[in-house]
């Protein structure tokens, strides 16, 4: 039988062997994970588990398990594949829920109004706030100085002690993560946020 | 709402959320800003395996101390690890299970009929 490090080793690789060696491992895993999110957040809805179910592995595979290659310890997945599902579920709902607000003000008030795509700020500011969760620390203090500091990227520069050029460079670094995980996670998102980059 | 006016094209409106992102962050009491921003899954999953730096660990412990929704995702994990390796998880009904080879024969499929990159 296969260790963990050598499932998610030969996953990565995308061999099917392994592949099909973590399906077969983590399945209950994952719809454990999957149940208990609803279960904890009141969600009676169990039509969507398994499109829920079928739709992290086709994420994974499509994206050759980016979500997992993450994992720092490899011998010891199983509490980033739980997060991950239980993660994915809330994400599946978020988009749902989006999707559906959209529909309703599309046929209430957006017809009306070619080209304007407005969302709750609330819910915009909590997709950005699962984003700016994925930077690291230093992208994150950076973005701050930024918007709350007022600061130049010189004064950034000053306070951090990076170049100029560095600063505009991990900036620039950091809105390009913001949009691909946006575009990744929330493609119902993806004009609004990143209308400039279509 | 956000005002349609105010948000012009891909990067300002990201630059404008940006700005509001923070001002409802420095809104907060210090103990609600603490929880604003939850620490991602892979440091969760790295604090489960006690495999962090000892004040990255201090971090988290403070950040679950006041935040419900990440203790809830911590108990819950080590729960599921648990039942896990004592192999007490809950059979995946036949109508759900979903058959990732064939799947992953059409992924295959559908990459190789792409036509190369120039």
């Amino acid at each position: 039988m296969p260790t963990a490090r050598e499932i998610m080793e030969g996953c990565f690789r995308g061999e099917k062997v392994f592949i099909d060696a973590f399906h077969e491992r983590y399945k209950r895993l994952i719809y454990d994970a999957i149940h208990s999110w609803m279960r904890e957040y009141g969600v009676q809805s169990p039509e969507d588990v398994g499109d829920i179910f079928k739709d992290f592995f086709i994420k994974l595979l499509e994206n050759n398990f980016a979500s997992l290659r993450r994992v720092h310890d490899i011998d010891h997945p199983t509490g980033l594949i739980y997060l991950a599902a239980r993660q994915y579920t809330g994400r599946y709902f978020k988009r749902q829920w989006i999707g559906n607000r959209r529909k309703h003000k599309l046929t209430q008030k957006l017809e009306r109004m070619p080209g304007v795509r407005e969302l709750p700020e609330d819910a915009m500011l909590d997709i950005l706030k699962e984003a700016i969760a994925e930077l690291d620390e230093d992208q994150q203090n950076i973005l701050e100085l930024l918007n709350w500091g007022n600061l130049t990227y010189r004064g950034i520069a000053t306070q951090t002690g990076l170049s100029v050029t560095n600063v505009g460079a991990i900036i620039n670094r950091t809105k390009r993560e913001i949009r691909d995980f946006i575009r990744r996670e929330y493609p119902e998102l993806r004009d609004f946020f990143c209308n400039k980059y279509r | 709402m956000i005002d349609p006016k105010d948000s012009g094209k891909g990067s300002d409106k990201m630059d404008m959320l940006l700005r509001k992102f923070f001002i409802k962050k420095h809104n907060l009491s210090s103990s609600e800003r603490e929880t604003f921003v939850h620490p991602n899954i892979v440091a969760l999953s790295d604090y489960i395996n006690k495999s962090l730096k000892a004040t990255d660990m201090e971090d988290i412990k403070a950040h679950l101390a006041c935040c419900k929704e990440c203790r809830i995702e911590v108990e819950a994990t080590l729960d599921a690890i648990r039942r896990f390796e004592a192999g007490n998880l809950e059979k995946v009904p036949e109508s759900i299970s979903f058959d990732i080879g064939s799947y992953l024969k059409k992924l295959r499929n559908k990459d190789s009929n792409k036509p190369p990159k120039k």
